[in-house]
This record gives C-alpha cells, structure tokens and sequence, in this order.
C-alpha cells in the first residue's frame, strides 16, 4: 500500500510537471463547448449557405432538446475526438517506462507488479474521470443555457455510465501499453479497437450487454429519452470485468518479465 | 551474506547469453565480472537483480529465492536512467520509498549518499539535465541508499571519462569496505584497483575465477624486455642460440626473450650485450600485464 | 427560445447575448495556445522540431497546441 500510495504521488508529479493537468481538461471543456454551440448556430449557418440554393432543412431536425444536445456531445466529440486523445495521452503509460528501463529498474526495488500498475491506472484514471467531468459539466452549463435543461438524476446517472467506459478505456490501453512496444502500433490499435467496440454497438442486442462501448450509449439514452436500458446492470459487471482483467493481463506479462529488456 | 548463483542459463531467440554459470560470492567479497562485448555479463547481472528470469537454475542470496530479497540488493544500470523530470533529491526519494525507507532515515541518508557521490549541490537540479558522469554517480547513490548487503553494478566506470572514471573508482573504493560488491567490467586495469577477484565469462560461460595474484602468478614467465636503437639482427640471432634462451621476439627495437631462470640468465644476457656494444635503451624484466592475461585467456579458450 | 435564425437574422446576432457564448471558447483557445508556445519555448533545447511545432500552433491554433500537447512533447535525444 505503502509502495502504491508513493507511484500514485509520482504520477500526480508528472501530471503537473508535464502541465497535462492543464491542457487535458481544457481539451475536454473545449469538446464539451463544441456541440452545443455548433448545433445552436448550425441551423442558421445553414440555411445562410443553403438558403439561396433553396435547400431546406426540416425545422423538427433543428428543434433539439437539451438531452439530445448533451446525448451528441458524448456520442460525437467524448467518443471520436475525446477518445483518441484520452488514448494518444496514454499509449506511453506502460510503454514508456519500458522503453527507459524505469519498469525494470522499479522492479528492482521491492515494488510488487500489482502496486506498479494499480498505482498508474488509478491516478490516470482519476485525473481523466475529472476532466471528462468537467468537460461535460460545462457542456451541460451550455446545452441548458442554449437549449433546455436536463434532469439532475439523468444528468449524473449518465456522467458515471460514461465514467465507466472511460475506465474501460484506460485499463484497455494499459494493456496495449504493457504488451506491446511501438507508441504508434500501442495508439492505432487501441483506437482502432475501442473505436470498432463504439461503432458495432447497436448491430446485436447480446454484443451490446457485453461491449464496454454500450455504456455511451445507455447514457446517451439516458439523456434523450430518459429511460435505462434494461441490460445495464449486466453491462456494468461486465464492464467492470473487463478492466480487472485487462489490468490483470498486464499483471501477468510484466511479473512474467515477458517485456523486453535491453 | 552469501550469494548462491546455482546453474543459471538464459537463452534469448538467437543466443545463449548465459550458459550453466555457477558461482558463490561470500560476505565482503569484491569481485570483478570480467569479459569481452557481449560475453554475458549484463545478462548475468540482470538474473542477479531479478530483472530476468533464468530459464534453468536458480539464484540465492542467504539461501532464499532473490526475488525475496530485493531489500538486499543495490543494483547499478549499465546505463543508469532517470525520469528526467524529477531532481536528484526526488529521484533518491522516490527510489528509497520504493524501497520502503521511512521518511526519517530518507531525510538523513540522501544528503548522506549525495556527498558520498560527490553530488552534494545538485541535489535540486534536474536529473534531464546530468551528464553521464552524474547519472552514474546518482545511480551509485541511488544503489547504496537503502545499504544492501549486496550491490550489483553493470560496468560502472566504462562509459566515463578518465576523470569521471578515477572518481567513481574512488567511490567504489571506498563503499567496498562496507559492502559486497559484483561489479561487471570489460576494462581489467579498473577492476584490478579495487577487486581483488576476477570471474571471467566469455559467451556466458565461466572460463575463469580466481584471485589476481594466483592470476598474475599463474601467467608470468621467465621474459626480459629490451628496447635497442639500432637493429642489431646478429647480436639479436646470436642470442637466439644460447641454450638458456627459449625464445626470442624481435618486433621493430623491441626484443622479447624468454629464458630458463630469469635470475640467472638476466645478468649472462646483459653482459653479453655490453659486450658487443649494442646500444641499450631499456632492459627490464617482462612482467604480463593482467589486460594481456586476460585478452589471452578470452581469446584462447 | 428562438432557435433558428435567417439570413437576415444572423446580421443582427444579439452581440451582448452572444460574447458569453463566445468569450469562453476564445479564452480556452488563447489558454490552450499559450501554455503550447511556453511549453515549447521553456523545452526548445530537448525538442525536435521547434519551429515546426511553433508554427503548427500558431496557425492551427486551439487544434495545433492539441495536437503538439499530445504528439508533440516528446523529448529528443538523451537515453
Ligand atoms: N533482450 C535481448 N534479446 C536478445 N538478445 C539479447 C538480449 N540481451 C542480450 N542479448 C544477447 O546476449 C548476449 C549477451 O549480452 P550482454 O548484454 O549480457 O553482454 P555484455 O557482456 O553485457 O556485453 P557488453 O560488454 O557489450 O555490455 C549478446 O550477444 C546479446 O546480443
Ligand atoms: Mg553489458
């Protein structure tokens, strides 16, 4: 516990160090601010280029409510954008430390494999959760004051589903981190695999129980039309289950001392 | 302290990298991992460290399994690496807390080892910033903060430059009256300051291991040096015929002869030289240096 | 709450009403693109490509420092 708590503090360290802490939530604030304000100004933009082309835009399309606006900002900025950087930001976590020797030169020490990687997935994983939080909270600011509100239960239910699938997203490529050795092979596969796991839910009702990416969408769900999907429960354990054994996976490789060591 | 290297073998896809090597270091011991590019000598060490698994055999400190016993043990990086982005102060932090120090004794020690490194001053500069010479002497203090019974270091001295090098010898000098030390090196003449045993490994297996005395004992012959000014291809053909003399050597104005006993045929073969007037630069008894016994040995077997 | 604009409209856009709107994102902009450049100026020496990444912000400004935030800061050389 002892060791834990030590390579937590030095991942905040870093954090501050390397002024992520500044950039990453105000990359999210930005994809936060992004949707509702282009879908409050989209119609107008519009039907000024369309206008004299005599294209018309159907007026229910433009008449969003709050939750679809919010439901849009998980779905089309959090999950493109947002993810691929949450995943670029990461691609280094385990890979990095491998690379420089620092992983093997820690084990040295009597660091227990667990507490090196339980150490760097919860203070990553915290530092994300907040500024996904705060991404969405200020888009959340916006939709209200743009379009209309969002009930306060639906809102934080659909903030934490989200949470969980960016725990998923974390723990995933930590995996990829610690079993491969390229930072380009680490970040297209991770994206390429979390990105196909966004883009299939919805083809089968028994996929979506256990694709991680399914928790997006029950809250986008959640957000438009104020209902949970009844499959959540088991989604969320197998969510859960997922990460412990991506993370488990890794914990496996490394205590094998199946990564290179130069 | 006893440290139990029992058959160990690792193999990596292409190479055998260390082949059944056994060995016993006792408490107190210095000793020297000797062998050319390539011979094993990291990977060996690396098994120690339990940075690598052995693929047969086993490693021992006090009779317990080595992974049990990382407390124990210091271990320096052939290339020492630090996060760039802490100071020396915070890397000796972190790396003492890893190794369960308390915050107390780390307040006291890293000032302590940092002085003892020559580090004293840099402590708040940051480790991006070190030249290679101080990330070695980093790397030592970080080795010895926790006082291992044992510290492992992969060639210390070998990538410094002679300043550095005498420096961090010195440093070695000195903790080695405290502790055990391997040290792993393909430069004799630094090893030969401060060990006072050598274990050779050339693809990683154990061809050598003695004191270097029984080293430098074991490989000196009878040879006499002389530098001359002028060929004197007689004189040198001459001597050549001289039954006490076994073998002669003649590159450019050196000559090297090996005779029957040197204390005899010493004074015979410069008489006879004065006497034909051979004009003599220099005259000494040829004694192998431990680099040409070892670059013998490496290279022979 | 009006939702949808002209083109007429979109000439009188209600200045007052939307600064708030506005402001905000030009601000996070501005933030984002300045700890970019000072980033980049206090590490200029460990950096490859300093002029490029320079130029990548300022002109492709809030994307440019994303993208020198998170592809950008490796450092050069060293082991
Ligand atoms: N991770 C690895 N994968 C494949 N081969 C390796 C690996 N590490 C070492 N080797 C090989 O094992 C052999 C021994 O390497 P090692 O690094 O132990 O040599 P060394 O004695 O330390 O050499 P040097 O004096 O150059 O440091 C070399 O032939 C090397 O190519
Ligand atoms: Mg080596």
């Amino acid at each position: 516990m002892n060791q834990f708590t030590v390579l937590v503090k030095k991942e905040l360290i870093q954090l501050v160090r390397e002024i992520k802490l500044v950039w990453f939530p105000l990359v999210f604030i930005f994809l936060g601010i992004t949707q509702p304000v282009v879908s409050y100004y989209m119609p107008s933009i519009l039907e000024m280029l369309g206008g004299g082309q005599g294209i018309s835009i159907d007026p229910s399309m433009m008449a969003q409510s709050g939750g679809e606006v919010l439901a849009s900002t998980l779905g089309s900025q959090f999950d493109q954008l947002g993810v691929m950087i949450i995943v670029i930001s990461l691609m280094g976590i385990v890979q990095s430390d491998k690379a420089s020797g620092m992983l093997a030169f820690i084990l040295t020490r009597p660091v227990k494999v667990g507490s090196y990687l339980s150490g760097k997935v919860f203070s990553h994983y915290v530092f994300i959760a907040f500024s996904v939080a705060v991404g969405y909270i200020v888009s959340y600011i916006y939709t209200q004051f743009l379009f209309t509100g969002i009930p306060l239960e639906d809102l934080s239910i659909a903030l934490l589903l989200y949470l969980l699938w960016v725990l998923f997203i974390v723990s995933f490529t930590t995996m990829i981190s610690t079993i491969f050795n390229s930072q380009g092979v680490i970040a297209l596969l991770s994206i390429a695999i979390l990105l196909g796991c966004r883009v299939i839910v919805g083809l089968n009702p028994f996929l979506d129980t256990i694709n991680p990416a399914s928790m997006s969408t029950y809250g986008m769900e959640l957000l438009v039309g104020g209902v949970l999907n009844s499959n959540v429960f088991w989604s969320i354990l197998i969510t859960l289950i997922l990460s412990a054994l991506a993370i488990n996976i890794s914990n496996t490789w490394i205590s094998r001392k199946k990564y290179r060591i130069d | 302290m006893k440290l139990e290297i029992k058959n160990v073998t690792k193999s990596f896809k292409t190479k055998t990298a260390v082949n059944h090597f056994s060995m016993e270091i006792q408490s107190g011991e210095c000793v020297a991992l000797a062998g050319p590019n390539g011979a094993g000598k990291s990977t060996l060490i690396k098994l120690i460290s339990d940075i690598m698994n052995p693929d047969q055999g086993e490693v021992l400190l006090n009779g317990k399994n080595i992974s049990k016993m990382k407390k124990e043990i210091g271990y320096l990086p052939q290339y020492p690496n630090f996060f760039p982005w802490m100071t020396a102060n915070e890397t000796l932090n972190f790396m003492g807390r890893l190794s369960d120090i308390g915050k107390n004794d780390l307040e006291r020690g890293i000032p302590w080892v940092l002085s003892k490194v020559g580090l004293s001053g840099e402590e708040n500069s940051k480790v991006g910033t070190f030249s290679g010479g101080m990330k070695q002497r980093l790397g030592i203090a970080q080795a010895l903060l926790h006082k291992p019974s044992l510290i492992l270091m992969d060639e210390p001295v070998s990538s410094l430059d002679p300043i550095g090098r005498r420096e961090v010898l010195n440093i070695i000098n000195e903790i080695k009256e405290e502790t055990t030390i391997l040290l792993s090196t393909h430069i004799l003449g630094d090893a030969e300051e401060i060990c006072e045993r050598f274990v050779i490994i050339k693809d990683g297996r154990k061809i050598e291991d003695a004191t270097m005395i029984d080293l430098l004992k074991r490989n000196n012959k009878d040879k006499l040096y002389f530098e001359i000014t002028e060929k004197v291809k007689d004189w040198v053909r001459e001597i050549g015929a001289f039954d006490y003399v076994k073998n002669v050597d003649l590159t450019g104005n050196r000559v090297k002869v090996e005779v029957d006993n040197i204390g005899l045929n010493k004074d015979m073969l410069l008489k006879n030289a004065l006497k034909n007037n051979v004009n003599l630069v220099q005259f000494k008894i040829d004694s192998e240096s431990l680099e040409e016994i070892f670059l013998k040995l490496v290279v022979d077997k | 709450m009006k939702l949808h604009y002209g083109l007429d409209d979109l000439s009188e856009f209600d200045i007052v009403a939307f600064l708030p709107i506005i402001l905000p994102i030009v601000a996070i902009g501005l933030i984002l693109v300045l700890t970019a450049l000072i980033d980049l100026y206090r590490h200029r020496e460990r950096r490859e490509n300093v002029l490029m990444w320079a130029l990548i912000i300022i002109f492709a400004n809030t994307i440019g420092s994303i993208l020198y935030f998170v592809i950008g800061r490796k450092e050069s050389g060293g082991r």
